[in-house]
């Protein structure tokens, strides 16, 4: 880093760093669920005399400088009663809060608005697990990365996918934090189902612009899932049984008031379907044929009160998938009898594990430090066993063979919040060591000859520093300022990166608030997702000297109508440029273990822009919005489309989402949600021609089994993505009957996906007829998807 | 197969989840007109004399392809030597009694009435030796992963006869059968009439006419073409049977580079890979090697030499001493291939080094090596 950047850096702070006024206190505390006693995030908290008002930080606290004499704090939190405290205060005082939640009926009203929030600053959007437990389910499954979808900005990839682009992004340039720990793939079943069991999380930040300095690591957004704490006054359990997944969710005290636990476990049941009619249909078989299939979740966190201002905090996940096929094959040849045995396993999956030490400094300062691990594992293996029995006796031949790639984080950081009179400061230090397998292949056979390929593990690290200062000038003008330096191990050689973040907010009056925002975000890590073989072949690979960090710019400029206390709305306009985002050369394949990986990849730009608007209205039973997007997302490498900037395969011009919530009765909610998206872009070869030297054997797609057509003809096109799929578009459909009986909750949950049946795109390819015209076939994989799910909680 | 299946069955325990509501149907997508280019196809070695085609690219609704046949083709080498090629009078193609040489550099230059001058430029690689030292059939287990198959195959090593400063090659593995590789088999246009009265479809019809009336190494090239075009069992195995009455045989003395049978070549080393689901042929560039290491197999050789089963077949390597356009060419030409039906693949644009049209003009040497006899 330039000297320049360090004096900047100096006079940044010296500038945020205002001296205290005399004669000011502080008033801080915590604000809790009187219920369960767990901290309550984003709780606002305002002193009226003064006009002063904060909010409370992930772990309920707060903290408020006034001047001494009488206060008035007036305490509120979407979906709980507010309250009101009126005191004298002449030095530093301690006031917490338990809030109540108000009743049913009001708190899914309130809590669907979040669908539209007026959070603080323009791109942020906090969701509430309420908002994600009202809308629609996708085969019985409510998923807080789908949910996100129907903010306008995010887009749902393939059809039925929880990866969700934001902005012109990917989905690897999501920064997606469960407690703190970066998930690395956060879908199930090739990405239909999140791993995040709703019933365990508590709440979801999620930054599409303005992102705060603390967080860094990805492009274009940040998907901030926390986990529940455990309810610390009484034992709670909630069961729910679906179509795709089950779940259990248990949570209780530890010691009353002051520690709790919640576990939660999720896993498929399809498995037993899978398995079972194959076991049955082959049972009388001497080849047999077993497929298998899987996917859990387990969330485990458990707090400790160490004492009123210390507090303890431990977050375990541990989730996967396993897709396998057992083929076993008995036979009697010439007086011996063989036994044949193949096992092929796809597993993959994520596992993390967080230590957090939350600790009050005196009134004003909130230390956070946190030491955590997270990890993301892919392993093929294929083992083949084979028993000879005959005269001479018993022969075991066995093979395994495992393919195996890795990325695991390990993060010491401290986080310390700051609170002044008129601004907020958080500032702090974070220091990691990753390990990274970009691919490695062991093979382990009866005699002993042991064979490993690959080139090992890569180890990298980085330290990074920041500060952000939310500062308020006046009761109109907010901002905030966030300055970021980050310094990675890239292969030996460290580089530093100077990222800095702004935020501002004009509230011209009560009606009407202008916004404006400014980031750099830089990604030390890429993904390479291997579009050469049909699988989730998810390889992280650390950035190097050679395939630098991707970095993003974000320039965004929006404001917010308040037109009547029913009706709001929102417009945001964005323009981002990405620079080092890769892809791969044509003809190689990053399974290829034998090959460096930076040899395969080239990197390019990346550009987008669009308009977001949201308009929301909402009476006491009826909440209802219309989000439109217009954008634009290119991509540009030197090696394709002979280096002219072409569209991105997500680029939709269009994307609407209509949707509502509507409480029937007290007892019954019903919910719709259309949405609209430009098709796709596509690359339609309408061309072909005779190959010179054609390859003259059979290429078969290995996970279809269809033998590729005409090998002998190369398909010829001029621009990439030069075509335009159908446009994409569903209505789904939800109601939720909900009956308390004492104790005893209980929800039936009815669901129809794509209620009116389109036959939206998923896959296209070409089709010869008997008359030689080719058509373009198009696959619809989810024409309609009905669904219930029965849920329980006591 | 059974491998296969295992695969596939592994696989699609998911697919099958997903495809069970699945529907398939016309995709309506509006299509416009496109310009035809011009395909040069050329791939030239030392070994044969120059031949060219010249066609043009056909939209996908067309039977057949459009050749030219009044273009003006020259090829000039660097030390301004003019080479005229001359029209055959049949598909496209102009050829010329001169043969390419090692090391030199050509310049093609197309000219076609009513259209831009097409020019490309490509060199045929110095001739480099390469050989196999003597080696020992060891059986080891590979996985795929691209495919997530396992092979059963044996490494060897390639030398080079120099350090090759910059290489680019090409590895594919032969066998060729005595007993098999000197026939040739014809099916008149007579036969082929028969047929389709028989009930041969109207494009299986038309993709066999280009065959007719010619000697060629398989018996099985218009099985292949059933199998392609015609989905009735029933049907597919009377015309099968009527082939087989129908086709003309014969038995020469010479060889030739299309009766040699496709086995499965992997590469063994750091620089060399095959693409996608290709199991054919490995690719390679580096800078200043001396060998290559590769992993050979065949599974009815594993299983003769497992029985002590000897069928006296020759194990041949292939080695294609390239130019980059070449190896760009191939690579591409392979993942475009094995990714047409892929939808999470990016699409594929084939390398072409023509100026104004597409297509290759690409030298290269080639050494067949024969490995072993069993």
């Amino acid at each position: 880093m330039t000297k320049q950047k360090l004096t900047l850096l100096l006079l940044f702070i010296s500038l945020v760093v205002p001296v205290s006024a005399q004669n000011t206190i502080s008033i801080s505390g915590f604000i809790r669920d009187s219920v369960s006693a767990e901290n309550l995030y984003h709780a606002t908290i305002y002193e009226s005399n003064n006009k002063r008002g904060t909010i409370s930080n992930a772990y309920g606290f707060y903290s408020l400088s006034v001047p001494a004499g009488k206060v008035q704090l007036r305490v509120s939190f979407v979906g709980y009663e507010g309250q009101m405290l009126s005191f004298n205060a002449q030095t530093d005082t301690t006031v917490n809060f338990q809030l109540s939640t108000k009743n049913d009926l009001q708190e899914v009203i309130v809590k669907a608005k979040a669908l539209v929030s007026k959070s603080t600053f323009s791109g942020h959007e906090p969701i509430d697990m309420q908002t994600v437990k009202a809308l629609p389910t996708f085969a019985g499954e409510q998923d807080v990365l789908k949910s996100l979808t129907v903010l306008p900005g995010v887009q749902q990839g393939y059809e039925g996918s929880a990866g969700v682009f934001v902005r012109g992004g990917t989905p690897d340039q999501n920064l997606i934090l469960l407690d703190g720990v970066p998930v690395y793939n956060a879908t199930h079943l090739f990405g239909f189902v999140s791993v995040f069991t709703p019933e365990a999380l508590q709440s979801v930040d999620f930054y599409k612009s303005g992102f705060p300095a603390r967080y860094s690591g990805r492009l274009s957004s940040v998907i901030d899932v926390r986990m529940k704490e455990g309810n610390k006054n009484h034992a709670e359990t909630d069961i729910t049984i679906g179509p795709i997944t089950s779940k259990f969710t248990h949570q209780g005290p530890i010691k009353k008031g002051k520690s709790s636990y919640l576990i939660s476990a999720r896993r498929t049941l399809l498995d037993l379907v899978i398995t079972g009619i194959a076991k049955i249909s082959q049972a009388s078989n001497n080849e047999v044929v077993i497929p298998g299939l899987n996917l859990y979740d387990i969330n485990a966190k458990f707090n400790f009160e160490l004492n009123p201002k210390n507090h303890l905090y431990v977050s375990l996940y541990g989730g996967g998938d396993l897709l396998s096929s057992n083929f076993k094959d008995n036979y009697s040849l010439e007086g011996g009898e063989t036994k044949q045995s193949t096992t092929v396993k796809l597993m993959w999956g994520n596992r993390i594990g967080a230590l957090r030490w939350t600790s009050q400094l005196g009134n004003k300062f909130y230390l956070n430090t946190t030491l955590s691990s997270g990890s993301f594992r892919y392993n093929i293996h294929n083992k083949y066993e084979q028993t000879v029995k005959n005269q001479d006796g018993k022969e075991e031949i066995w093979t395994d063979v495992a393919y195996k790639t890795l990325v695991n984080n390990n993060k010491l950081q401290f986080l310390l919040d700051w609170y002044l009179p008129k601004n907020k400061i958080q500032f702090g230090a974070s220091g990691e060591l990753n390990n990274y397998l970009p691919g490695q292949q062991e093979i382990e056979q009866h005699n002993g000859e042991d064979i490993r390929r690959g080139n090992g593990t890569v180890k990298n690290e980085a330290l990074a520093f920041f500060i952000d200062d939310q500062l308020s000038i006046g009761d109109q003008f907010t901002v905030q300022g966030g300055l970021r330096l980050d310094w990675y191990d890239l292969g030996g050689k460290w580089h530093g990166y100077v990222t800095p973040r702004t935020n501002a907010k004009l509230a011209v009056n009560h009606n009407l608030s202008l916004f404006f925002s400014y980031a750099q975000m830089v990604q030390p890590l890429h993904l390479l997702t291997n579009s050469s073989v049909g699988l989730p072949s998810d390889i992280w690979v650390p950035a190097t000297e050679n395939v630098r960090p991707e970095t993003s710019q974000q320039i965004t400029l929006g404001t917010y109508l308040k037109v009547n206390d029913r009706c709001s709305y929102k417009f945001d306009s964005y323009y981002k440029t990405m620079k080092g985002v890769i892809n791969y050369k044509a003809g190689n394949s990053f399974m290829d273990i034998y090959n460096n990986w930076e040899d395969l990849v080239e990197t390019g730009v990346g550009e987008a822009w669009g308009f977001e608007n949201s308009w929301n209205y909402k009476t006491s039973r009826l909440n209802t919005w219309v989000n439109y997007t217009l954008s634009w997302n290119n991509r540009k490498f030197e090696s394709i489309n002979s280096g002219k900037a072409f569209p991105f395969k997500f680029d939709r011009r269009h994307d609407i989402n209509l949707g509502c919530v509507y409480n029937l009765t007290d007892n019954i909610e019903c919910s719709a949600v259309w949405t609209y998206q430009t098709g796709m872009a596509a690359t339609i070869p309408v061309q072909d021609y005779q190959a010179a030297g054609p390859i003259d054997y059979t290429i078969t797609d290995f996970i279809t089994s269809i033998d590729i057509e005409d090998t002998h003809r190369i398909q010829y096109f001029k621009e990439y993505n030069n075509y335009r799929l159908p446009a994409f578009h569903h209505l789904d459909l939800g109601v939720t009957f909900k009956m308390q009986k004492r104790n005893l909750y209980r929800e039936w949950k009815l669901g129809v996906y794509n209620a009116y049946a389109r036959q939206n795109a998923y896959m296209y390819y070409p089709q010869t007829s008997p008359t030689g015209e080719t058509k373009f076939k198009q696959v619809s994989i989810f024409p309609i998807i009905p669904s219930i799910s029965y849920h329980v909680k006591f | 197969m059974m491998k296969k299946l295992i695969v596939k069955y592994s696989l699609v325990a998911f697919t099958v989840f997903l495809t069970l509501p699945a529907c398939i149907k016309d995709m309506e997508i509006d299509v416009p007109n496109t310009n035809r280019e011009v395909v040069v196809a050329c791939l030239f070695n030392p070994q044969d004399k120059w031949k060219l085609t010249l066609s043009k690219t056909k939209t996908l609704q067309e039977n057949e392809d459009i050749f030219i046949d009044n273009a003006r083709v020259e090829i000039t080498t660097e030390t301004g030597e003019n080479i005229t090629l001359s029209y055959t009078g049949e598909k496209g193609i102009y050829t010329s009694d001169h043969h390419p040489e090692m090391g030199k550099t050509y310049t093609l230059k197309v000219n076609i009435p009513g259209h831009m001058e097409i020019t490309a430029e490509s060199k045929v690689p110095g001739f480099v030796e390469v050989t196999v030292p003597d080696f020992e059939v060891k059986w080891v287990k590979y996985l795929y992963s691209n495919n997530l198959m396992d092979y059963d195959v044996f490494p060897l090593q390639v030398n080079f006869g120099e350090t090759v400063q910059e290489a680019r090659y090409l590895f594919r593995a032969y066998y060729f059968d005595p007993r098999e590789g000197y026939k040739r088999y014809l099916l008149t246009m007579d036969s082929l009439e028969k047929l389709k009265k028989a009930g041969l479809p109207e494009n299986a019809y038309r993709e066999s006419v280009k065959l007719v009336d010619q000697w060629l190494v398989s018996q099985w090239t218009f099985e292949h073409i059933l199998r392609d075009f015609v989905d009735e069992f029933n049907l597919k195995a009377r015309l099968a049977h009527l082939i087989q009455q129908e086709l003309k045989q014969k038995t020469v003395s010479t060889r030739e580079y299309e009766a040699f049978g496709r086995s499965v070549c992997f590469g063994n080393d750091f620089w060399l890979n095959n693409v996608s689901y290709d199991v054919m042929t490995t690719i390679g560039e580096a800078e200043n090697v001396t060998h290559a290491k590769l992993l050979y197999a065949n599974a009815n050789l594993k299983y003769s030499m497992e029985h002590n089963s000897s069928r006296d077949e020759e194990f041949w390597l292939e080695a294609i001493q390239a130019s980059k356009d070449y190896v760009d060419y191939y690579r591409t030409y392979i993942l475009q291939v094995s990714q047409r039906i892929n939808p999470y693949s990016e699409p594929v644009m084939v390398h072409s080094n023509i100026n104004n049209g597409t297509g290759i003009f690409a030298g290269f040497n080639r050494q067949m090596i024969l490995l072993f006899t069993y």
